[in-house]
């Protein structure tokens, strides 16, 4: 099977891209990692290099300008060949720059003018997980994401990750950055943090949008959560990619989106498993609702209707348990809803941060 | 939800570590204790996540589950935790506890000897003791006299203990699952060059009954028994005899004690022929104890006298070359078979 | 003192019945009815009695081979005692345990126990199990100046220390391990001093005086209790006869033979309390008649019962076995 060569979101509010040029002929054999060509938005240049060795053919000319997501070239792999995903987040986005933020190497990336909106995406993600937001949407706002500990470009630091450094991470984040007020948006773990930051300094969270999230697992998830820990302590990456697919997608999103699936499940491979082993222990044990009852700022809380890790109940009983939030609950939506149901996801923010 | 439901292909270690994790889940009262089974606790820098884990990671990330107070990282003092694990087992816990080394038996063997196996008898079967004891046993890894030792027939000596051994991860998740469900004291052997031996162990909840030996392989011209790293030797041989038109029938004993004759009887009147490989030291051992239960219960199926493949009556010794001549290895069993088969029967 | 009547009169009682039942054992061992050999506890009877009144009736303790005190004290059945230091089938333990394997779990009598240093690392878990199931247990361990030089007792002293256990360590220190003098076996004086090198907290009592062991005791078990970890009591006593029946205790020097006539729990008990006017002297001899009499229906249970049938040899070594 053809693997494509494709138009790449370089971060949150991009939607398209010019293929600057083609650095090898229709019809070469390329070597996987090796750079095939470059493309620009008004803030960046990327290579790209190839996922595989193979032959390529350009499918897109030089100089056009085309959607992200589009098909720019295919490589027909060799017999034999593996497939090397590019390494997470190659491609420089319009503003990502690694920060020293509470003594750790921190990828962030900001865009836009405005009152501070951050976004924590969730466990074994990272930043890439906002890029299907519109940013249009979200006009007149400064918008700040960024990869967690342990996740995406961020530094993979030893140790136990726990919510107190999480946090510590994010107090820093907003320091650095220089925002003393800030609306966050977290996604599942991302929501964790965000609401351990918002009982832990109030004065720096102005709303909370809490998505596909849980304020504790029931014993069952914790349970699968510590079996995910420990199949990836003794395997690594790959015994447990499919099974974190299958509990974040549904699986009609699965089959209509195989391609989105696929680069999902490419990042989640290349992710440091000691990293992703702490960080689940540390989301297994995770008991939020001693801090429910203090937070005092505007919250909402979305969920999708077919989310099977933190089903709708859960959001029922967090939304219940924080005064005065809002709870949505997103049709057609499983854990994954940034990725599943981006237009409503961002109208809902707008409308609220 | 659950994720580990169908069989999948894990490693010894792997297989050990789900088997404790899904029993100290099922039941509370379960603790394991041992040096270094959580590994660097209290130790600030490393928190719990970055526990050891044992010696051999088996025990790997169950702290972080369960927490220090049914994870104990216990002192250097063998005879006072493995003691601490009978005491708790006679008043209600089922613990489990890892005595690193078999031959650190020499620093606890009173409260195995004298406490944890006799408590039930002396006190009129008004007591029970359900306590695992996990521990390394066999050669291989160059570790010498104090640290390779084989030492289940010193345990099977002792009536009140229970004496299991796996020969691979199936039997490794299935046997232990079995020894702490079980209401009697078991020593639980490992083989120290094991862990890392790969095997399509079942998810969920997987039971190997203790004292059934297995036929690992049928055949009919000559039983071949082991257990632990024997039985997979035995296996191997079985292989190359096949190509010289020995068919062998191998039996993976499984469990010491108590042992199952019935398995091993059957199979010799089967084929007529018994060569026993064991690691353990030869006078009074295993190997000779099955060599006289056969002669006992099934001299006149026997063609030809028992072959046994032994370690020497000597200690571990050292130096790679001693080792490996100390050992007993495929290419050895192979040779008594072939004595034992040009027996004229 | 804050002991009420009935808790005196109890004390009182556990104390003549250890000492009628020991005295008991003693002439029915040399008649040759006891097989076997027996070590008797009488001139310790404050100790088990002192420690044991101290505690609940789902506390545990762990014994020595002189445990017939401490299993009278935690109120085991002394019928059932006597039928199984006979060896009888209607033993506590069928007659499989005897003298020195004496037991009674459901009691939360762990056993007496023939190795000597055995009872520390089994107080230990039981200390565990009250830890881990929340039950607030304690466990007093006894154990001998004899064994205070076993490994056994440096190693579960520790690891009750790091670990927090409720577990109390009473050190009988009765002067001799067998033959061999505590000033020869043990390098100092005290073996409660011995406490500040696992942290916690040790004490010399008089284990004549029932009195000071018992105020001891309650200290240790409410710190126990507390989640204040273990304690280590020493109490000084003495042994009035051998270390087993027919020891001709050469090794006694005068001076113990002389202080330890002068050493009785139960005479004194008797001059406090009658000088009170606790009790009289009437009262007291009350129960001392029923004591005796308790003791000699127990000779007569254990004499009259049936033996082990032979085909209990087999049984009860597991739980399960094929």
């Amino acid at each position: 099977m053809p693997i494509d060569v494709i138009m790449p979101k370089m971060g949150m509010g991009m939607s398209e891209g010019k293929l600057s040029r083609w650095q090898v002929q229709d019809g070469d054999s390329v070597e996987a990692g090796q750079v095939v060509l470059e493309v620009e938005t008004d803030k960046a240049t990327a290579e790209m290099t190839a996922d595989v060795d193979g032959v390529i053919s350009v499918v897109v000319a030089e100089g056009e300008v085309v959607d992200v997501g589009t098909v720019l070239g295919r490589i027909e792999p060799a017999e034999g060949a593996v497939v090397r995903p590019q390494a997470q987040g190659s491609a420089e986005g319009p503003s990502a720059e690694i920060l020293q933020v509470n003594g750790i190497a921190l990828n962030v990336q900001q865009s836009g003018e405005g009152p501070a909106v951050v976004f924590i995406h969730g466990l074994s993600s990272s930043m890439e997980l906002w890029t299907g937001l519109d940013q249009a949407g979200l006009e007149g706002r400064t918008l700040i994401s960024y990869d967690l500990r342990g996740h995406g470009r961020s530094e993979q630091t030893p140790g136990a990750h726990t919510l107190r450094k999480h946090t510590a991470d994010l107090a820093a984040l907003l320091e650095t950055v220089g925002v003393e007020q800030a609306s966050l948006v977290g996604h599942s773990l991302g929501a964790m943090i965000a609401v351990e930051l918002a009982a832990a300094r109030p004065e720096s969270v102005r709303s909370l949008s809490l998505l596909s999230t849980t304020a504790a697992f029931p014993q069952e998830t914790r349970n699968t959560l510590f079996e995910l820990a420990s199949a990836a302590t003794f395997g690594g990456m790959e015994g447990i990619a499919d099974p974190l697919i299958e509990v974040t997608f549904r699986p009609a999103f699965r089959d209509a989106n195989p391609k989105v699936v696929e680069a999902i499940r490419r990042s989640i491979l290349s992710s440091d498993a000691a990293s992703i082993v702490a960080a689940t222990r540390m989301v297994a044990k995770a008991d939020l609702r001693p801090r429910l009852g203090s937070l005092n700022c505007p919250t909402q809380v979305l969920v999708g209707s077919e989310d099977s890790l933190t089903p709708p109940d859960l959001s029922h009983q967090l939304a219940d348990a924080i005064e005065g939030a809002q709870l949505h609950e997103l049709p057609d939506c499983g854990h994954a809803a940034p990725v599943e149901q981006p237009a409503l996801v961002t109208r809902l923010l707008a409308e609220f941060v | 939800m659950a994720v580990a439901t169908a069989a999948r292909t894990i490693t010894i270690a792997e297989a050990l570590n789900e088997s404790i994790r899904l029993e100290m889940r099922a039941d509370p009262k379960i603790v394991i204790m041992g040096e270094d089974i959580a590994g660097g606790a209290q130790v600030e820098h490393l928190e719990d996540d970055e526990a050891w884990g044992g010696v051999m990671g088996v025990t790997k990330g169950l702290v972080h589950e369960f927490g220090r107070e049914r994870v104990l990282d216990t002192p250097i003092s063998e005879a006072a935790f493995i003691g601490a694990a009978v005491g708790a087992a006679a008043t209600g816990l089922r613990p489990i506890a890892e005595l690193m080394f078999c031959g650190f038996l020499g620093s606890c063997l009173d409260s195995l000897l004298n406490q944890g196996s006799k408590l039930r008898y002396m006190f009129g079967g008004k007591a029970m003791v359900p306590v695992t004891i996990r521990t390394m046993i066999g050669g291989g890894f160059r570790a010498a006299a104090q640290h390779a030792q084989t030492l289940y027939p010193m345990f099977a000596n002792i009536p009140g203990l229970k004496v299991v051994a796996p020969s691979n991860a199936a039997d490794a998740k299935g046997l232990l699952t079995a020894s702490i469900r079980d209401d009697d004291p078991v020593i639980f052997c490992e083989h120290i060059t094991m862990y890392t031996m790969k095997g399509e162990v079942p998810g969920g909840e997987h039971i190997v009954p203790i004292g059934k030996a297995a036929i690992a392989r049928p055949g009919s011209d000559v039983t071949l028994l082991g257990v632990s790293l024997t039985a997979v030797h035995a296996l191997k041989a079985a292989e190359s005899l096949a190509e010289e038109g020995i068919d062998a029938e191998v039996i993976d004993l499984r469990t010491v004690s108590p042992l199952d004759e019935e398995t091993i009887l059957a199979s010799v009147q089967k084929t007529g022929r018994l060569v026993i490989v064991d690691e353990a030291n030869p006078l009074c051992g295993l190997a000779s104890h099955i060599a006289g239960m056969v002669a006992s219960r099934g001299f006149h199926w026997l063609r030809a006298p028992v072959g046994m493949v032994t370690a020497p009556h000597s200690p571990v010794p050292f130096s790679p070359v001693l080792e490996d001549a100390y050992l007993p290895n495929p290419e050895k069993v192979v040779a008594a078979v072939k004595e034992t088969c040009a027996h004229a029967s | 003192m804050n002991l009420s009547q009935d808790e005196l009169r109890s004390m009182y009682r556990t104390m003549v019945s250890i000492r009628n039942f020991e005295e008991t054992v003693k002439q029915a061992f040399a008649k040759g009815h006891i097989p076997g050999f027996v070590h008797l506890y009488v001139g310790e009877e404050a100790i088990a009695t002192g420690v044991c009144t101290a505690l609940r009736a789902s506390d545990t303790i762990t014994s020595t081979h002189r445990g017939h005190g401490h299993c009278i004290a935690k109120g085991c059945d002394m019928n059932s005692m006597m039928a199984e230091i006979y060896g009888k089938a209607t033993g506590l333990c069928k007659g499989k345990g005897g003298s020195m394997h004496i037991a009674d779990v459901g009691k939360g009598m762990l056993g007496a126990n023939g190795i000597v240093g055995g009872g520390p690392p089994l107080a230990c878990g039981a200390g565990l199990t009250s830890v881990v199931t929340g039950s607030g247990d304690v466990c007093a361990c006894f154990f001998g100046d004899g064994a205070c030089e076993q490994g056994t007792f440096h190693e579960s002293a520790n690891l009750a220390a790091i670990w927090n256990l409720p577990v109390i360590f009473v050190a009988e220190n009765n002067g001799y391990a067998q033959s061999t003098p505590a000033t020869y076996h043990c390098a100092i004086e005290n073996i409660a001093e011995r406490a500040a090198s696992y942290g916690i907290p040790g004490a010399v009592v008089d284990g004549s005086d029932v009195f000071a062991v018992h105020e001891a005791a309650v200290e240790a078990v409410k710190r126990a209790r507390a989640g204040q970890g273990p304690s280590l009591l020493e109490c000084k006593t003495y042994r009035h006869h051998g270390h087993f029946e027919g020891d001709q205790q050469t090794y006694k020097d005068d001076l113990y033979k002389s202080v330890s006539q002068g050493k009785d729990s139960i005479r004194d008990f008797r001059a406090l309390v009658t000088q009170h006017g606790w009790f009289t002297a009437e009262e007291l001899d009350a129960i001392d008649r029923e004591a005796e009499q308790a003791v000699e229906e127990a000779l007569a249970f254990a004499e009259s019962s049936p033996v082990p049938q032979v085909e209990e040899v087999t049984s009860d070594v597991y739980v399960s076995y094929p």
